[in-house]
């Protein structure tokens, strides 16, 4: 816990075995972020599947199978995200319903920048419906620089299937967007987004503060995106704004476990919950 | 100071009158309360970089750098400044460049071809830059990947032609992707004579920091914070806690480099008391961030 409060990281990602990612050799198993979790009071981190390419169903399966038997020993504390990828079609849709039923896996993750896709098109609703059906959130890599992942397409998506709980990952990865909150703006106009400040730039308020007031405290979610970006820095930009206490707590935690349908106060509500929440 | 180092913050703004910018925002620091957040902090000195907006005449380029000046005078040991060139001025905009750093004593000049709406390595900047060379003063740059004539890699052009000018590039060209796969620590690499700064940059430390060390050396990073109204520098700050950095390569990117880079001397920098590593004022009260044992990350692919 952090001052006194439940805090949860709605987006890292775990790399079991050493990878190249933005041309850096990363390495960052499931024990290390528990160490890096313990080491700032962090309880809980969603750990998104995060390909380093363009994979086949097989190796979809593969790097899903793997991440579940990786984070398996902590899963009360790391529960799980499955990566989409609309253009395996039905195979596709399949392999999300089976990380869900079968895997417990607890959201869907859409990256059009990485999986090549355009984030409104009409092939990503059918992950979408799988969403809707199993009751799980979706979070969006959004981008301003990258063709397809632009934040308005998630609204596009969004007010499309007003019954899912939508994640704006990083507010649209523009300093500039940033900080005039246009991403928030954007996010505004569609009840069912929520927005996720992991791999923002420096500006405390404009990451927490501003969407807070202009979306409510519960549309706003504490994020850091470890390992690339680092856990302590967001914390440190959540701890340096002034906001009432309740603010706080949802934004540090319990709105991450709110749209996992998790429980907060009970570790045997914890999906394969096994241990408690520290 | 911090764990036993010099830091200044090579990009720091004050607003000596409170404007509202980016659609809506209040944009509110007077220099005192810049100077206790430096206080806080551990920032001995920052270089105070003017302001200035597209269209504005000669006489209010004047007028704020006078202002700024006489702001700066108030803290001469904690504040060093960086007036502002529009190069579509022509003349004027020379010669009130060289009153700026002859007559005010300003150590740098800002060019922002996205608020100013020119090409960075166009013609038209050439007589700046030639003012600049005979100043010795340095070009600090907003460039933004995303905007026509701005983008990062015009500076590394312009650089090419000016070898004895240094260039700082702000923001390492505010973009995500290119901080965290270091394209312009890249594509600068070969030009000695730019300087990449790290201000209002993502929450990423290696790529921030210690990846452009790797590729440009030491000697070519700066710590900033883009502090003012927006940016906290106590980000930035922590960042370099983060990353496994040895003592000396952390003493010149925190603040030996901006002392070389903007003709400062170690002297006329008062010392704020000695701030330990990963410890931070906060609105939660004084926090502590443990760094992890060890490099966070490494470079993969060598930059080929």
């Amino acid at each position: 816990m952090r001052h006194g409060m439940l805090s949860a990281d709605a987006h890292v990602h775990v790399f079991d075995e050493e990878r190249v990612l933005h041309g850096r050799s990363i390495r960052f198993a499931a024990a290390m972020l528990i160490e890096e979790m313990d080491r700032h009071g962090v309880d809980l981190a969603l750990v998104i599947a995060r390909p380093a390419s363009q994979l086949t169903l097989d190796q979809l399966t593969h790097l899903h199978d793997e991440l579940e038997r990786h984070t398996r020993p902590h899963r009360s504390r790391l529960p799980l995200a499955a990566w989409a990828a609309p253009r395996l079609g039905p195979d596709g849709v399949r392999e999300l319903e089976r990380t869900i039923d079968t895997l417990g896996f607890r959201a869907i993750k859409l990256h059009p920048e990485q999986d090549q896709f355009v984030l409104d098109d009409a092939s990503v609703d059918p992950c979408v419906e799988v969403a809707a059906a199993s009751g799980v959130p979706v979070i969006a890599h959004t981008a301003l620089a990258a063709r397809g992942a632009e934040p308005w397409r998630l609204a596009r998506l969004a007010s499309r299937h007003p019954n899912v709980t939508f994640v704006m990952a990083h507010l649209g990865a523009d300093g500039g967007m940033l900080q005039s909150l246009a991403a928030v703006e954007i996010a505004a106009d569609v009840d069912n987004i929520i927005v996720e400040g992991s791999a923002t730039v420096t500006d405390p308020s404009a990451t927490y503060l501003e969407p807070a007031r202009m979306l409510g405290p519960e549309r706003v979610l504490y994020g850091s995106n470890e390992p690339i970006h680092q856990m302590a820095l967001s914390l440190l930009k959540l701890d340096l704004i002034d906001i009432p206490r309740d603010w706080r707590e949802l934004i540090a935690g319990r709105n991450l476990v709110r749209i996992l349908g998790l429980a907060s106060d009970s570790s045997s509500a914890l999906p394969h919950g096994s241990g408690a929440i520290t | 100071m911090r764990d036993g180092h010099l830091v200044i913050d090579a990009h720091a703004h004050i607003e000596i009158h409170p404007r509202v910018v980016f659609g809506g925002r209040s944009a509110e620091m007077p220099t005192h309360r810049l100077i206790e957040q430096m206080d806080a902090c551990g920032i001995d000195g920052a270089v105070v970089i003017a302001h200035a907006w597209a269209g504005w005449s000669i006489e209010q380029y004047r007028s704020e750098h006078d202002a700024i000046a006489g702001e700066i005078a108030l803290y001469p040991r904690r504040l060093v400044g960086a007036c502002w060139a529009d190069p579509m001025l022509g003349a004027s905009a020379v010669e009130e460049l060289e009153r700026a750093v002859v007559t005010l004593g300003y150590r740098a000049v800002k060019l922002h071809p996205v608020y100013q709406r020119f090409v960075f390595d166009a013609a038209i900047v050439e007589p700046i830059v030639e003012t600049a060379r005979q100043l010795a003063i340095p070009i600090i740059a907003h460039l933004d990947l995303r905007v026509p004539g701005c983008e990062p890699w015009r500076m590394v052009r312009l650089a090419r032609k000016h070898p004895d000018v240094t260039f700082v590039m702000a923001h390492m060209g505010r973009d995500v992707r290119a901080l965290q796969d270091l394209s312009f620590a890249f594509a600068a690499r070969d030009v000695p004579n730019v300087v990449l700064e790290g201000s209002s940059t993502a929450t990423d430390a290696y790529g921030t920091f210690q990846g452009p060390a790797e590729v440009l050396g030491y000697d070519r990073v700066l710590f900033a914070a883009d502090a003012g109204a927006f940016h906290h520098p106590a980000v930035n700050l922590l960042k370099l806690d983060l990353l496994d950095l040895d003592p000396n390569t952390k003493a010149h990117i925190l603040g030996l480099n901006a002392l070389s880079v903007f003709r400062i001397d170690e002297a006329e920098i008062a010392r704020t008391d000695d701030r330990p590593r990963g410890v931070y004022l906060t609105a939660m009260g004084e926090q502590t961030y443990p760094f992890p044992a060890g490099a966070i990350q490494s470079r993969a692919l060598g930059g080929a």
